[in-house]
């Protein structure tokens, strides 16, 4: 009988650091999937909840109680548009709650975060997974809005479909709300974190040209432009061009530059604020 | 007392752990998760997709459509029209003749209260007469359009009014 020297703490067995990296992001991915999937039910119905209630208050009730917004034929042109912003803050608020939430609890209660940066793996892979997690979980939120778009409302939404902004901007949209998350999650203490909803995700939401679209707010040319921090204001008018034909948006070319550089903003100052957090 | 398959899995796990690899039973309950999680995705996933081709039915362009008003098209709405009463035919013309297999979208309001609006995509039950649901729930005046997208020609709306008694 050959006795093995193989076991858990065999050091003969090293593997590269990409090797290890690459092993370490399917784990946390993976255990990730596995804590969603014992509150799928609770995360299902956090995800349908807030866009049906829009959906249903703003295109179905309104309109039967005589308080359409946007009044005879303009109901169905406000449904039409609503549906872009809706699928944008749908995105955006999971990002905020699903990381950022998650992040807060593991770093200022249970601590799970900082098991996983002593394992031999750079901050980044965790970060990293952090937001796959997060843009997999928001990309689902995303395909939910559009059945209830479709079977809600009382007056008719009309969309059409640009597939190749949609298929671009969808995944591009989750990431940069995961990293928003990612940078919100690393900046609260679970002390502040009530906050996270009515300091952050309610102006970011009702200053995110969901229920409006950017152009409109010629009017008022100061909030126009001060309402381009607000990366919502980029996907919610990304996905206007994406689904709404003749509605007047932001252009493309501002869209794409603007959601590429708040995605690489956010997850550098998520990555930092995690470094931060975990060294200190 | 332990019986003898939870012994057995308990000897794989053991064995498992000293090879360094995850305990077997711990990875089936993952295994589990992440089909269900899958699942839930793909349902997510077909439900998008019939959404989507809900959503760009043609058929619903009539109410969101840019339209000129064109004075050539003529509507009017037949029988009773009353409180509370759902359905209703609708006459579209278009220089006098029937309009037929156009995609009609009736968008009608009582006149000064343009919150009270309502709207409906219509069908053809005979040549250039359609069905419309739309419930109007106050007597008086209303006011509102009809947009026409007939086959090959760019949507085109009238003005329709009447008096709900």
């Amino acid at each position: 009988m050959t006795a093995s020297t193989a076991g858990p703490f065999d050091t003969e067995r090293t593997r590269s650091v990409r090797g290890a990296s690459w092993t370490a992001f399917r784990a946390m991915l993976l255990r990730d999937f596995t804590i969603l999937d014992k509150r799928l039910p609770q995360f299902v119905a956090g995800t349908v909840m807030q866009p049906l209630m829009l959906v249903f208050v703003l295109t179905n009730l309104f309109p039967r109680i005589g308080q359409a917004v946007g009044g005879g034929g303009g109901a169905s042109r406000f449904s039409s548009l609503l549906m872009a912003g809706i699928v944008a803050q749908t995105i955006i608020f999971i990002g905020i709650f699903s990381v950022g939430t998650e992040m807060v609890r593991e770093l200022g209660v249970t601590g799970e975060v900082e098991d996983r940066i002593l394992a031999p793996t750079p901050i980044f892979v965790v970060a990293a997974e952090k937001i796959v997690s997060g843009g997999l979980q928001a990309l689902f939120g995303a395909m939910v809005v559009f059945p209830i778009g479709a079977f809600v409302p009382s007056t008719p939404v009309y969309l059409e479909v640009r597939p190749i902004v949609l298929l671009t901007l969808t995944p591009l949209a989750c990431v940069t709300a995961a990293a928003l998350g990612l940078t919100m999650g690393a900046r609260f203490s679970p002390g502040t974190a009530s906050y996270l909803f009515g300091v952050v995700a309610l102006p970011l939401s009702f200053l995110g040209a969901i229920f409006y679209t950017w152009p409109s707010l010629d009017a008022v040319p100061l909030l126009q432009y001060a309402l381009l921090v607000n990366p919502l204001v980029y996907a919610s008018e990304g996905f206007r061009a994406a689904l709404v034909a003749g509605e007047p948006h932001l252009s493309l070319f501002v869209v794409y530059p603007a959601m590429i550089v708040s995605a690489v903003v956010f997850t550098v100052l998520g990555m930092r604020g995690l470094r931060e957090r975990v060294l200190s | 007392m332990a019986d003898d398959s939870t012994l057995v899995r308990e000897a794989a796990s053991r064995e498992a752990a000293e090879q360094g690899q995850a305990d077997p039973r711990v990875r089936e309950r993952q295994t589990k998760g992440v089909r269900r999680i899958l699942v839930v995705a793909a349902l997510a996933a077909a439900a998008f997709a019939l959404a989507i081709v809900t959503l760009s039915d043609d058929a619903r362009r009539g109410c969101v459509a840019d339209a000129q008003r064109d004075p050539t098209y003529q509507a009017r709405l037949l029988g009773p029209i009353e409180v509370e009463k759902s359905d209703y035919e609708l006459e579209v013309t278009h220089d006098g003749k029937p309009v037929e297999g156009a995609k009609i979208c009736a968008s009608v309001a009582m006149r000064g209260m343009s919150g009270m609006a309502v709207s409906d995509l219509a069908d053809e039950v005979r040549p250039g007469i359609y069905t419309v649901s739309i419930i109007l729930e106050m007597s008086g005046a209303w006011k509102g359009n009809i947009l026409i997208t007939e086959e090959g020609k760019p949507p085109a709306s009238t003005p329709l009014t009447f008096n709900v008694s």
